[in-house]
């Protein structure tokens, strides 16, 4: 009986010491990922603020000026450009360059109709 | 254990299952200290767990970390980045040259020379390279050289540049705030709140400013090109938002670039738009008119005999472009008669004219978020040749920051506003703000703003199809305790759209010169006037105002169109 109750007490002992150990050894794999984990975010979170900063260099108001005007020949908006939405019809020349509705596709049409619906 | 049988056998008489008892006891309680012992400490470890293990790189933290600054739309204007400063102790270096070799290697701009006398008279410590980007510094910790290493740092940066440099400010190499927004942050110990929230992460909320970075892009390049085309020595410019004080744009030129490692800036890089004070000359007389026209002295139909100079004493007051005529008052002011003016000051008195001024605030120092402010300067007597000459701008001087926001206060209904370089709604505007003249004076103010831009000084400012309204000023500068006739200072202070006026424009230029382009001319209607008008023709569609057209605008539009076809048929 004794013997019986020994021997469960053993195989008790050295069940549990293993599951501990190997419970240890996954908390200290894990806790080396997370911290891994921390470390790249971190760094990513520094890498998100240089690229920010850099965006925003790349971006300055100057910048896309001298560029628009170089590539894209825009220059300053005129207010006699202006037009309001309810105002397009008198600005619509008579024959359009290229009858986009009668081909089926006209997604500027699209958003236009859209817009005078609501 | 070899003498345990025998003890046995010696006491066969003893009971035996007594001594089995005792040691099956002592055995247990081996075992439950044994399991009471893992149980404590698993407990322990549960309830107080170790500190995880560390970074392999230890992240070395800033002293401080400082909020990101942004624009009224989001757009960063300063921020902190990371990097690195590369350093070594040369005497746990074992072959310096190979270290040499191999950090010249690795980092081509650092002098080989240099280094090595660094490396071979330092001690215990010497900077290999201050401030390098991540990757440099990871190259550099791969080499494994012994004594290299490495601290982490964090560098202000300013991605908009130039563009931000007065408002923004800058940082010292502690980053610390020196000048401008960055040291009203430190002063409002904003940061020192941000640090203790969350000190850990560099997570803090950004600053947001009131400025708009693409307003401020198109008042610099166009105060920036009037320099060039007037050869002036200086210039300036605010935009204002009338309803609220929010400064939406301030430029200084010259200015600097704030991300210049050395920032031995020059007294000519200063704010000139809050640390300088000017005379801004006829701008003032809007004030005058306020006055006048709250006080009851003066109306609409009120007229002023300009016909012959002003004598106070020894002094003559003179008209610049002078009428020789009775005005009407509308006329005094699109004319911008010297000689009116000044009657009308005279009229509402000396004592009253302080008291205005006072209310108003121009007696006082304007201080706003900048920590860059300067006191007027004043008349030291107030007799009555100082009232007649203060009356259009002569013989005090204020912050042009100063001016826009008295003038802000008076065309937007009477609601004087200190301005504002952080963001404010309107209702936060108005529980601030002191009244300071009649709405209905106000109502003919900018009747008057509009007239003058219509038919007066200022029409080179008026965009057709934005309603513009404004003063224009030639102040002749004082050199040598003298006023000068050639060293001028030209100013323009208009709204628009003036049925309902929403932002203020300030542009100043210091000693504009007469170009071929302007018949001999270096007055403000010349050069400041027609610069503000290309600035609102760009901020106009940025800042949703939307253009009205009367019939006249239309036939003038005609007109332009028909010439520009010409011009493109020759």
């Amino acid at each position: 009986m004794h013997k019986l109750l020994n021997l469960l007490l053993v195989a008790a002992v050295l069940v549990s010491g293993f599951i501990l150990y190997s419970l240890e050894h996954t908390t200290r794999g894990l806790e080396r990922e997370a911290s891994k984990f921390r470390r790249g975010i971190a760094e990513e979170t520094e890498n998100m603020r240089l690229l920010n900063a850099e965006w925003s260099s790349l971006t300055r108001p100057d910048r896309l000026r001298a560029l628009a005007e170089r590539f894209l020949g825009l220059s300053t908006l005129k207010a006699q450009q202006i037009v309001k939405l309810d105002e397009i019809g008198a600005h619509v020349p008579a024959e359009p360059v290229m009858n986009l509705q009668a081909e089926g596709i006209d997604p500027i049409g699209d958003i236009i109709d859209k817009m005078k619906q609501q | 254990m070899t003498d345990a049988p025998r003890d046995l056998s010696l006491h066969d008489e003893a009971p035996p299952r007594l001594e089995g008892q005792n040691r099956l006891r002592l055995i247990g309680i081996c075992f439950t200290a044994f399991f009471l012992a893992i149980a404590g400490q698993v407990t322990h470890l549960t309830l107080f767990p170790k500190q995880d293990e560390g970074p392999l790189r230890p992240i070395t933290e800033a002293p401080l970390p400082r909020p990101d600054i942004v624009d009224r739309n989001g757009v960063l204007l300063a921020t902190d980045v990371a990097v690195a400063s590369i350093f070594a102790d040369p005497s746990k270096i074992i072959d310096i040259d190979e270290a040499v070799e191999l950090l010249t290697a690795t980092m081509p701009d650092v002098d080989a020379k240099e280094l090595r006398r660094k490396l071979t008279t330092a001690k215990r410590f010497a900077w290999i390279k201050r401030q390098v980007s991540p990757e440099e510094r990871d190259a550099v910790y791969n080499l494994g050289i012994p004594g290299v290493s490495y601290v982490n740092e964090r560098r202000r940066v300013y991605p908009q540049g130039r563009l931000s440099s007065h408002v923004v400010g800058y940082v010292d190499l502690d980053t610390k705030g020196i000048a401008g927004i960055e040291k009203y942050l430190d002063d409002q110990g904003a940061l020192y709140t941000a640090s203790l929230a969350e000190p850990a992460e560099h997570k803090t909320q950004p600053a947001q400013m009131s400025i708009d970075i693409r307003v401020q892009a198109a008042l610099i390049d166009e105060i920036g090109q009037a320099i060039t085309k007037f050869k002036a020595i200086a210039g300036g410019g605010i935009v204002m938002n009338i309803n609220t004080g929010e400064v939406l744009s301030l430029v200084s030129l010259p200015d600097f670039n704030p991300n210049q490692e050395k920032k031995n800036f020059s007294k000519d890089q200063q704010n000139r738009m809050t640390s300088g004070v000017y005379e801004l000359g006829s701008v003032v007389k809007a004030v005058t008119f306020a006055m006048a026209l709250d006080y009851g002295t003066a109306t609409l139909e009120s007229r002023y005999d300009a016909r012959f100079p002003l004598v106070l004493g020894s002094a003559r007051i003179n008209d610049f472009h002078a009428q020789r005529r009775v005005l009407t008052l509308p006329e005094v002011f699109t004319n911008s008669s010297n000689i009116g003016t000044a009657k009308m000051a005279l009229e509402v008195g000396t004592v009253r004219h302080q008291e205005f001024l006072r209310r108003v605030g121009l007696f006082q120092k304007l201080q706003t978020e900048l920590p860059e402010a300067a006191k007027p300067l004043l008349p030291r007597r107030w007799s009555k040749l100082a009232t007649a000459t203060a009356a259009f701008g002569h013989g005090f001087a204020v912050q042009p920051l100063q001016g826009a926001a008295v003038v802000a206060g008076l065309l937007n209904g009477g609601h004087l506003l200190t301005p504002t370089f952080l963001r404010r709604n309107e209702e936060e505007a108005m529980a601030m703000a002191t009244t300071v003249v009649k709405s209905s004076t106000s109502e003919v103010l900018r009747y008057l703003f509009r007239l003058n831009a219509t038919e007066g000084s200022a029409s080179k400012a008026d965009v057709i199809g934005y309603r513009v309204g404004g003063k224009t000023g030639t102040a002749e500068k004082v050199v040598a305790g003298r006023y000068s006739k050639e060293k001028r200072l030209a100013s323009f202070i208009g709204a628009f759209p003036m049925d309902n006026p929403k932002y203020l424009v300030l542009v100043m230029l210091d000693e504009p010169k007469a170009i071929p382009g302007t018949y001999g001319f270096a007055t403000s209607g010349w050069n400041a006037v027609p610069t503000a008008g290309k600035i609102i023709e760009r901020i106009a569609p940025m800042l949703d105002v939307e253009p009205v057209f009367t019939p006249e605008d239309l036939q003038k539009l005609a007109k332009l169109e028909e010439q520009e076809k010409k011009k493109k048929q020759n």
